[in-house]
C-alpha cells in the first residue's frame, strides 16, 4: 500500500476488526501493535480464569450449581467433567426447578465469564420477549459454573424440557473476549451430539447483536417445537 | 438434507417501465435471493444475481396532444409487452414505473403512474424525477459498479430527449446528482432545417444567448452546432466545478449532495438516447442531422468534441439507451435485514412516507430524552401525513452505537405510549411501520408487542437506509423473513408535494 491508497486502506480497515494495515518496523511489527497483541492475549487468558459476578446472578434471579469439574484447572484439562453434574447439583436442580418445562434456559461461564457479564443483560430479556410473542413459557433458569456445551444433555435428563437454551462463554480470541454462544436442542437427553443442536454464535457488541440474537432465538425455538426436531434436520 | 436450507435460492420477478420524452420501453428481470452467511449467524439474505430476462423494443411515447399522454395507447403498449414476455401482472413481484425527463411535468403524469402501477402488477413502484432517474441510469449503465474499481469518481450522464441527468458515483455510492434541461429533442426540426418545435424549457436561454429560433423559421447547421457546443461545454464544466451549478441557467430541480469546488472525476459515461447516437458517425448534411426530427445527432457530435478537451475518459456504455429502464427494473429493490417482525397479512404496503427520528444528544444508554424524541417524531408525522393511513407513515430509527435491552425497552414503551394516545382513538385499525437502521427490528417488534399486550400491531424492518422525504413500498415476504423493499428516494419535489396534499385531504 502506498500513501495514495490511504483512503482505500482506511475503508478496508473499517470493514473488519482483523489486524490489517497495521504497518511494520523493518521486518517486525511496530511496538504499538506488538503491545496491543500482548495486551489482547493477556485479556484472553484472564477471561478464561474469570468468574461471573454474584451481582449479575442476583439481578437476573439465577441460582448457581457446579459441574463435576470442580475447579478451573481440572475444567480446562478434563472437558468431559464439564459435561456432567455431581449429585449435589442434580439434587439442587431437581428441587428448585419446574419440571418438564416448555423451554429451559441455562447459563454457563464456559471459557469466558466476561462474555456472560457483557451480554446476558441484553440477550436474556430479549429472549423472554420473543418467547412471550410466540406464546411459549419458560422453566426456572439457573447458572452452571464450569460447564461445557454437553451439560445440556445432563440437564435434559433431569428436567425433561422440550427445548433447552444454553448461553455459554466462547473461547476468547484476540479480537474480543466477550463473545457468547447460544446452543439450542429439542428434547436434550444423554447421547445427543452436536448434530442435534443449533447454535447462534459470536454474540457480542461487535458481532451478532445481543438483543437481536435473543429475539431470533425465540423464532428458532418456535420452529424447533413445530417440527419437533433440532440440529441439521431442522428446516429453516 | 440441506439442514438450514442454505442452498435454496428464491427468484423474484421485477419489471421496469420507463416512460420518456420520446420513447417508452420496458424490461423484465429475475432477481436471485439467497442466504449467504454461515449457519451459526443470524440469517441474512442477499440479492446475489440479477438477470435481464426480457427487453422490449423502443416505442414512441404516445401523446394525445402537446401536454397529455395518451393513456389508452400506453396501456396497449404495456400489456402487449407483458404478453410478449409471457408474464401476467400477478407474476411480477417488484419493480418500478418511472416517468422521466420532460414527460414528468405533463399534465396527467400522476394519474398515469397510478394507473400503470395498478395495471403492471400488485407491487410496482411508481415515481418520477430527475434525481431518481440520474441514479437509476447510473446503476443501469454500470457506472455505479465501475466506480468501485476506479480511483476518482465515475459520473454517469443520462441524456435523453428532454433532460440530462448526472449522477456522481464514488466507490459504489452516489454522492450527488445534477439535472439539466439539455436534451436531443428540445429543438425539433425537419430535414430542410425548418423549426417545428422549441420546448419552453430552453426558450429563455436561447433568447438570452442571442439564438432566435422560432417555430416555422429556418435554422442552419452552424447555428445548431453553436447551441449544442454551448450545452456540452456547460455540462462538462459544471461537472468539473459543481459550484458553478448555482449560476447555471439550464439546471433544474433540487441540488442534492454537498457541492465542492473541484472533483477528481476519472470517467464520464454518457447513457440515454443521445449516448447511443455518439457511437454513430457525425452528420454531414442537414438531412442527416435531422434524421430523427430533432437535434440529437448534433448534440452527440458536440459532446464528443467538447469532451475530448477534458481530463476524464469519456465513454458510452453498452446498452446506453436502456440504462434507465434497466436501472428501474433491476436495481430498485433492496432487502430488509432477515430478522424482522412482520405480520404477512398486513403486506404488501405502498407509498408509505417516512419520518426520521432524531436521537437526543448524549449517551442513549442513560435513557434520557428518548420519550420526547419519540413524541417529536410522531408529532411531525401527524402534522405532515395525518393520523388516518394504515399506516399513516413509517418511522425510521437512525443508527446508534449499541442497542442495550433497556434502550430497546425505553423506545418501545415510548412508541406504544405515544401512538396509543395520539393516534389509535381516531384510527383503531392503525398499525405501525418502524425501520431500524441497525440490526434490531425483531427485538424492537417483540418488545412493542409485549408492552402493548399485542394490541398495537406493527411491522419492524431493519438495515435499510431511508431518508426523510422518501416513500417506501414493502412487499410480501419472499422467504420466511426476507422482505423486499423499494425505496423511492429523492422524488420529484412537485410530485411529492402533490402526494402530501392528497394525503392531507383524505
Amino acid at each position: 500500500m502506498t500513501l495514495q491508497h490511504t483512503e482505500e486502506l482506511e475503508q478496508l480497515k473499517r470493514s473488519t476488526p482483523a489486524r490489517i494495515g497495521t504497518g511494520r518496523a523493518g521486518s517486525r511489527p511496530t511496538t504499538r501493535e506488538l503491545l496491543k497483541l500482548r495486551c489482547d492475549h493477556a485479556a484472553a487468558v484472564d477471561t478464561v480464569y474469570g468468574r461471573v459476578s454474584q451481582a449479575l446472578l442476583d439481578e437476573l434471579g439465577l441460582f448457581s450449581v457446579e459441574s463435576s469439574a470442580g475447579d478451573k484447572e481440572i475444567y480446562l484439562r478434563r472437558p468431559d467433567l464439564g459435561r456432567v453434574l455431581p449429585e449435589s447439583s442434580i439434587q439442587n436442580i431437581r428441587l428448585r426447578c419446574i419440571h418438564e418445562p416448555k423451554v429451559q434456559v441455562v447459563i454457563s461461564d464456559g471459557l469466558s465469564a466476561n462474555a456472560i457479564e457483557h451480554n446476558l443483560r441484553d440477550v436474556y430479556p430479549a429472549l423472554l420477549d420473543s418467547l412471550q410473542v410466540h406464546g411459549l413459557t419458560c422453566g426456572t433458569p439457573f447458572f452452571v459454573q464450569n460447564g461445557r456445551v454437553g451439560c445440556m444433555n445432563a440437564i435434559g435428563d433431569i428436567l425433561q424440557p422440550e427445548v433447552i437454551v444454553l448461553f455459554i462463554g466462547e473461547r476468547p480470541g484476540l479480537l474480543t473476549s466477550h463473545s457468547m454462544s447460544a446452543y439450542l436442542c429439542y428434547k436434550p437427553r444423554s447421547g445427543m451430539t452436536d448434530s442435534n443442536r443449533m447454535v447462534v454464535s459470536n454474540i457480542h457488541q461487535g458481532g451478532t447483536p445481543p438483543v437481536e440474537a435473543g429475539a431470533h432465538l425465540g423464532t428458532l425455538i418456535a420452529r424447533m417445537l413445530k417440527q419437533k426436531i433440532s440440529g441439521v434436520e431442522l428446516l429453516l | 438434507m440441506g439442514g438450514e436450507g442454505i442452498d435454496s435460492a428464491k427468484w423474484i420477478t421485477s419489471v421496469g417501465i420507463d416512460l420518456g420524452t420520446s420513447t417508452t420501453k420496458c424490461v423484465f428481470s429475475r432477481l436471485k435471493i439467497e442466504r449467504r452467511n454461515g449457519l451459526s449467524m443470524l440469517p441474512q439474505f442477499h440479492i446475489t444475481d440479477r438477470i435481464l430476462s426480457y427487453e422490449s423494443p423502443m416505442h414512441q411515447t404516445p401523446f394525445r396532444n402537446e401536454t397529455e399522454i395518451d393513456i389508452s395507447a400506453l396501456e396497449i403498449i404495456i400489456s402487449g409487452e407483458y404478453q410478449k414476455a409471457e408474464l401476467r401482472p400477478s407474476d411480477v413481484d417488484t419493480g418500478a414505473v418511472i416517468i422521466t425527463g420532460e414527460t414528468a411535468v405533463k399534465l396527467n403524469a400522476d394519474s398515469i403512474v397510478h394507473g400503470l402501477a395498478k395495471q403492471a402488477g400488485a407491487f410496482v413502484v411508481a415515481e418520477a424525477g430527475g434525481d431518481l432517474e440520474a441514479i437509476l441510469a447510473g446503476k443501469g449503465s454500470g457506472a455505479e459498479a465501475r466506480s468501485i474499481l476506479t480511483q476518482g469518481m465515475v459520473v454517469n450522464i443520462d441524456i435523453g430527449g428532454g433532460t440530462a441527468n448526472a449522477a456522481f458515483f464514488e466507490r459504489g455510492s452516489c454522492k450527488r446528482t445534477l439535472n439539466f434541461h439539455i436534451g436531443g429533442r428540445l429543438i425539433m426540426l425537419d430535414s430542410a432545417g425548418t423549426i417545428t418545435k422549441v420546448y419552453p424549457a430552453v426558450q429563455d436561454w436561447l433568447v438570452n444567448e442571442g439564438f432566435h429560433l422560432n417555430k416555422g423559421g429556418v435554422t442552419s447547421m452552424d447555428e445548431l452546432r453553436k447551441i449544442t457546443h454551448c450545452w456540452s461545454e456547460m455540462l462538462f464544466s459544471t461537472l468539473m466545478n459543481p459550484l458553478d451549478s448555482e449560476s447555471c441557467p439550464l439546471i433544474y430541480g433540487e441540488r442534492n449532495g454537498a457541492l465542492t469546488s473541484s472533483e477528481n472525476i476519472a470517467e464520464v459515461w454518457i447513457s440515454g438516447g443521445v449516448g447511443r447516437l455518439m457511437e454513430q458517425a457525425s452528420p454531414r448534411t442537414m438531412e442527416e442531422a435531422a434524421g430523427y426530427g430533432d437535434i440529437g445527432p448534433l448534440l452527440a457530435e458536440a459532446l464528443k468534441k467538447a469532451g475530448s478537451a477534458y481530463p476524464f475518459r469519456l465513454q458510452v456504455p453498452p446498452g446506453a439507451q436502456r440504462a434507465t429502464v434497466i436501472g428501474a427494473g433491476v436495481h430498485t429493490t433492496v432487502l430488509s435485514g432477515s430478522t424482522v417482525f412482520v405480520d404477512p397479512h398486513l403486506l404488501p404496503l405502498h407509498n408509505i412516507p417516512v419520518v426520521k427520528l432524531k436521537w437526543p444528544a448524549g449517551d442513549l444508554s442513560r435513557l434520557a430524552g428518548i420519550q420526547p424524541a419519540v413524541e417529536a417524531v410522531f408529532a411531525e408525522g401527524i402534522r405532515k401525513f395525518g393520523k388516518l393511513g394504515k399506516p399513516p407513515f413509517a418511522i425510521v430509527l437512525p443508527a446508534v452505537p449499541y442497542y442495550s435491552y433497556p434502550v430497546i425497552r425505553e423506545i418501545a414503551a415510548a412508541i406504544v405510549d405515544v401512538s396509543t394516545a395520539s393516534m389509535q382513538p381516531e384510527n383503531p385499525e392503525m398499525f405501525l411501520v418502524i425501520i431500524c437502521e441497525d440490526d434490531a427490528a425483531k427485538a424492537m417488534g417483540n418488545c412493542i408487542h409485549v408492552l402493548s399486550a399485542g394490541k398495537l400491531r406493527c411491522i419492524c424492518l431493519d438495515q435499510i437506509s431511508v431518508e426523510h422525504g422518501d416513500y417506501i413500498d414493502i412487499g410480501k415476504p419472499v422467504a420466511e423473513e426476507c422482505i423486499p423493499v423499494a425505496i423511492k428516494t429523492l422524488v420529484f419535489s412537485a410530485l411529492r408535494e402533490l402526494r402530501d396534499n392528497e394525503r392531507e385531504q383524505c
